[in-house]
C-alpha cells in the first residue's frame, strides 16, 4: 500500500475534508503503518488545541454603518450612466455631423432644382468632391516644387 | 440572493446592496483580523478598510473564482501588510463569547481565556505565510484549494507549509516535546495538559 506520508494529506484526512474513497483508502493504510498513526495522533493534537482556541468574536455594528457611510453608493450607477452617456454622444455627433454635410450640399443644389437642370447635378457633385482635392494636389504639388529647390540649391553651391 | 448576483445588482448601480455583503462576510474578516492583530480595535479598522476597498475594486473582481476566494485575499494581504508596518503595541485579554458558553468555575473559564489568548499569540508570533495558513485552515475552515486560491500558490504548496506551520507551532506551545529547549511560551504545563 502507498504510504501518505509524503503527500501531506493527513491534515485533511484529520479534518475528514477528503472524499469517502480517500478517506477509506487513509484510514485502511493507518491500521497497518505505526508511523502514520503517530503523525495522525499529533495532528489531531494540534488541532485540537486549535479548535479549542477558536474564537467567536460578533463584530461590532458601527463597522456595517461606518462601510456604508463611506462607500459611494452611486459610484457604479455613476460609471454606467457615464459610458451609455458617451456612446449617445457619439450618437449626436454623428447625427449632427452627417445633417451639417447634407444642409452644406442641399444648398448648392438648390439652384439646379429651381431651374431644372438636373442634368448638372452629377457635374456640381463631381466639382464639390473634386475641387478639395485638386486643392489638395496643388498645394502638394507646390510644397514639393520648394523642397525640390531648397535641397538643390545648396548642392549647387557645394559643387562650385 | 448569491454573491454573484448580488455583486452584478451592485456594479449595475444598485451601491445599496453592499449592505448585504457586509452583513455576510464581516464577522468572518473581523475574526481573521483579530487573529493576525490581536486587538479588537485594530480588527475594526481592517475589516472596515478591506470591505471599503473591496467595494472600490468591484468593478476588478473577475468572475473566475469565488467572492469569499477574492476578499479573503484583499483581507490576507491587507492584514499581512498591517503586520508589517505595526507590531501589536498592546495585547488585549479579550473575553470569547464562546469560551463563556463552557461549563466550569470562574478560575477554568479565566485559564482557558489566557490560553485560547497564548494559543493566537503563538500563532501570531509564526512568519506570516504559516500564520495566515493556520488561521485560515483550523480557523476559517477554508481546504487547502481555497487557501491556494487565497494566496495565489499551489495547493501542493499549501500542504507542505501546513504542514510546517503545524509543527512550528507545536515547537512554540510544547518545546519539550518537539525537542526544544527554549522557555515554554505557556508555562503552564499542567493546565496545557488538560488541552491536549
Amino acid at each position: 500500500m502507498t504510504c501518505y506520508r509524503s503527500q501531506d494529506k493527513w491534515h485533511s484526512f484529520v479534518k475528514k475534508s477528503l472524499n469517502e474513497e480517500e478517506l477509506k483508502g487513509m484510514a485502511n493504510h493507518l491500521i497497518h503503518c505505526p508511523e502514520c498513526r503517530a503523525i495522525v495522533s499529533v495532528i489531531q493534537e494540534t488541532a485540537d488545541s486549535l479548535a479549542k482556541s477558536r474564537v467567536i468574536l460578533s463584530p461590532p455594528a458601527v463597522i456595517k454603518i461606518n462601510v456604508m457611510l463611506a462607500i459611494d453608493k452611486n459610484k457604479y450607477k455613476r460609471i454606467s450612466s457615464s459610458h451609455l452617456f458617451e456612446l449617445k454622444n457619439w450618437g449626436f455627433s454623428m447625427v449632427a455631423g452627417g445633417l451639417f454635410l447634407l444642409a452644406l450640399n442641399l444648398a448648392s443644389w438648390a439652384p439646379n432644382f429651381e431651374s431644372g437642370q438636373v442634368a448638372e447635378l452629377n457635374n456640381q457633385i463631381g466639382k464639390q468632391i473634386a475641387l478639395p482635392f485638386d486643392k489638395i494636389s496643388q498645394a502638394a504639388y507646390a510644397a514639393i516644387v520648394q523642397l525640390e529647390t531648397i535641397t538643390t540649391t545648396p548642392q549647387k553651391k557645394t559643387s562650385k | 440572493m448569491q454573491d454573484d448576483e448580488l455583486i452584478k445588482s451592485i456594479l449595475k448601480g444598485n451601491g445599496e446592496r453592499y449592505d448585504d455583503i457586509v452583513e455576510r462576510y464581516q464577522a468572518g474578516l473581523y475574526r481573521t483580523a483579530f487573529y493576525y492583530t490581536q486587538n479588537v480595535e485594530d480588527a475594526r479598522d481592517i475589516t472596515q478598510e478591506v470591505l471599503i476597498k473591496a467595494y472600490n475594486s468591484l468593478a476588478g473582481f473577475k468572475q473566475d473564482s469565488t467572492f469569499s476566494t477574492w476578499l479573503y485575499r484583499i483581507a490576507v494581504n491587507h492584514c499581512i501588510d498591517w503586520c508589517r508596518r505595526k507590531k501589536p503595541l498592546l495585547e488585549e485579554s479579550t473575553c470569547f463569547d464562546n469560551l463563556r458558553d463552557e461549563e466550569g468555575s470562574p478560575e477554568d473559564l479565566f485559564l482557558r481565556q489566557e490560553i485560547a489568548s497564548e494559543v493566537h499569540a503563538a500563532v501570531a508570533s509564526l512568519p506570516t505565510i504559516y500564520s495566515t495558513i493556520l488561521i485560515l485552515y483550523y480557523f476559517e475552515d477554508f481546504n487547502p484549494q481555497q487557501i491556494a486560491d487565497i494566496m495565489d500558490t499551489p495547493k501542493r504548496t499549501v500542504e507542505t507549509r501546513l504542514f510546517r506551520a503545524r509543527k512550528m507551532l507545536r515547537a512554540k506551545l510544547y518545546p519539550a516535546s518537539s525537542g526544544g529547549d527554549r522557555h515554554d511560551l505557556l508555562s503552564k504545563p499542567r493546565q496545557m495538559a488538560q488541552l491536549r
